[in-house]
């Protein structure tokens, strides 16, 4: 009779079907050898026992159990007498733990202790001490990060010369890097040639627009500025002399003093300065180019101060009454005045004069005649040069 | 006997690094383990049991779950190292199942020796299974896991898992049947030889 998994007779028939299965397989052992510690009153009861006694030598136990009406598997379940046998060999496969099965306890204690005591019953300890640990580091390290910012900081402004002038002497004093080429705590400038030449300043464009961020505040502006000082009142002078090919506005041209003067206050190296004796000299080497640039700049920052703007960096003020303009033109002119006459004349004066003037001038003063040395109408002789020969060709004096 | 709640505890315990936790949970899980792997990897069973639980340690403390999950869980363990360790030795795993190491201690009675020999008869019964039969049984039977927990162990579905022990338990009933076969004979026979004598008498 073939039995489905369904049927209610399952555990009464010879083969055991799905559902008897699963009964047999969820009972055995009681709740499996997963619950079984020992001590436990186990499942391994009388029937066991029997089963291995009565099937010794046999790789199948529980057999004889069965035939020989020893009671219900150790699980409990009533099953039929048919699958009797079966229950009780689940029962022992799922007995309690043999003693061989648990002899590795303190093997795996140690390493279970092995992996968990650094982090098992310390481990609060641990987390607070990390706690503090980390908070120290932080601290510590935002510490030397604001020092390092503030040594920084201090180090680019006394490079910069930002620093007033007392900080800065004494930062320099201090170690910190003075300007390259500035002045430092009010001394002379320094004309070393100019290292910063990619990093200078934003130059503002050619139509006097500034832009709407303010350049920032650089070696090169403070170069300008502090070459704008040195050059003072004379800074639009020699600039509109270098300009107008090196000559005043008197056309006298600009001497070797005042030509290295514009040239230093427009932070040429030293050593170019020192070659400059006249406007060729600088025409040959790149001091003309720095001049012109500086001044171009210098007159950039006198037309922002002009228009209300902030320069970027302080220029010495004109003085009106100098005869000086005090607006300084940053382009070339376009159209040439319209007052001036353009073109060859067209009408030349035509022929001779007509009229000559005819006998001289009156009132010419005559020759004075009768003098004591004269020799006479016939003879005369030169009131100037006495012993000179006349027109006449005739020596006066001593021929006789 | 240990219940579902009392191996809860002992996992939470274990998870937070409690030693004793710990020897609880290892006392009830490690003989189902070894005899899972008896049926597995029959020479290295021990062996593959003390890697199981050396990974299990060191990976207790990341565990998130219940104890049957962590049961789901260790029989995994147990088997993908059983799998590597029947790879790196070329070994059989469905290798006819070898005898427990008998081993004397002092409380041994006679009603221990006898369950023990029981339970090594019985898992040397299921141990000459088809693998996934035997797998399944020992599973369901002796680990205490539902079909569905045992499909997760073994990467099957339920359903297979529920045909693979039913199939297993219908062989262990025909072997059942075939060994009691001479001994109900012999029963019979001295049944009958006992109502003869009666009878004479």
């Amino acid at each position: 009779m073939r039995t489905t998994g369904n049927s209610p007779r399952i555990l009464g028939s010879r083969r055991p079907g799905r559902r008897a299965a699963e009964e047999l397989l969820d009972h055995a052992g009681g709740s499996g050898a997963a619950g079984a510690v020992p001590g436990a009153a186990g499942v391994a009861g009388a029937a066991n026992v029997g089963d291995v006694a009565n099937v010794a030598g046999a790789n199948v136990a529980g057999a004889a159990g069965a035939t020989a009406g020893f009671p219900p598997a150790g699980s409990g379940l009533e099953v039929s007498p048919d699958l009797r046998a079966l229950a009780r060999l689940l029962d022992s496969a799922a007995g309690p733990a043999l003693t061989a099965e648990l002899s590795g306890e303190d093997a795996a204690r140690a390493v279970f202790s092995a992996h968990h005591s650094a982090s098992a019953t310390p481990s609060k300890e641990r987390r607070v001490f990390s706690k503090a640990l980390l908070a120290k580091t932080v601290t510590v390290k935002i510490v030397v990060a604001v020092c390092g910012v503030s040594v920084v900081g201090v180090s680019a402004a006394a490079a910069t010369n930002s620093l007033p002038s007392g900080l800065q002497s004494k930062a320099h004093s201090l170690g910190f890097p003075a300007p390259k080429d500035s002045r430092v705590g009010g001394t002379d400038l320094i004309t070393t040639p100019v290292g910063a030449e990619g990093k200078g300043p934003a130059v503002p464009t050619p139509t006097g627009a500034p832009t709407k961020s303010a350049p920032p505040r650089t070696d090169q502006t403070a170069l300008d500025a502090a070459g704008a000082k040195l050059l003072g009142d004379d800074s639009f002078r020699l600039c509109k002399a270098a300009e107008d090919g090196d000559r005043d506005d008197q056309g006298h041209a600009l001497t070797a003093a005042e030509l290295q003067k514009l040239a230093k206050a427009a932070n040429v190296p030293a050593a170019d300065i020192a070659k400059l004796q006249s406007a060729l000299d600088a025409e040959r080497s790149e001091a003309q180019k720095r001049m012109q640039e500086f001044c171009d700049r210098l007159a950039q920052a006198e037309k922002d101060v002009h228009d209300g703007h902030t320069p970027t960096f302080p220029i010495p003020t004109p003085h009106p009454g100098d005869g000086w303009p005090t607006t300084w033109p940053t382009t070339w002119p376009t159209k040439v005045p319209s007052g001036l006459p353009t073109g060859l004349p067209t009408h030349l004066p035509s022929g001779l004069p007509t009229h000559l003037p005819t006998g001289l001038p009156s009132g010419a003063p005559t020759w004075p005649t009768g003098w004591p040395i004269d020799g006479g109408p016939q003879n005369p002789v030169d009131p100037i040069r006495p012993g000179a020969p006349t027109a006449s060709g005739s020596v006066g004096g001593s021929q006789h | 006997m240990l219940d579902g709640q009392d191996i809860a505890d002992a996992l939470a315990g274990a998870v937070r690094g409690d030693e004793a936790s710990f020897a609880v949970l290892w006392r009830a899980l490690n003989p189902p383990l070894l005899r899972y792997l008896r049926v597995l990897i029959p020479a290295a069973c021990e062996d593959v049991a003390s890697e199981t639980w050396l990974q299990a340690s060191r990976d207790l403390g990341g565990f998130t779950g219940d104890a049957k999950q962590f049961q789901v869980w260790l029989f995994r363990i147990a088997r993908n190292r059983a799998i590597d360790e029947g790879r790196r030795n070329q070994r059989q795993l469905d290798d006819p199942v070898a005898a427990l190491p008998e081993q004397r201690s002092g409380d041994d009675t006679a009603e221990a020796a006898l369950a023990a020999m029981a339970t090594r008869r019985a898992l040397a019964a299921i141990a000459e299974l088809p693998r996934d039969q035997a797998e399944a049984v020992l599973l369901r039977a002796v680990a205490g896991l539902s079909a569905e927990q045992a499909g997760s162990v073994v990467g099957k579905r339920s359903g297979a898992v529920r045909v693979a022990a039913m199939r297993g338990l219908r062989t262990l009933k025909k072997r059942l049947d075939k060994a009691a076969e001479p001994e109900k004979a012999q029963l019979k026979g001295m049944a009958r030889t006992g109502s003869r004598a009666g009878v004479t008498r």
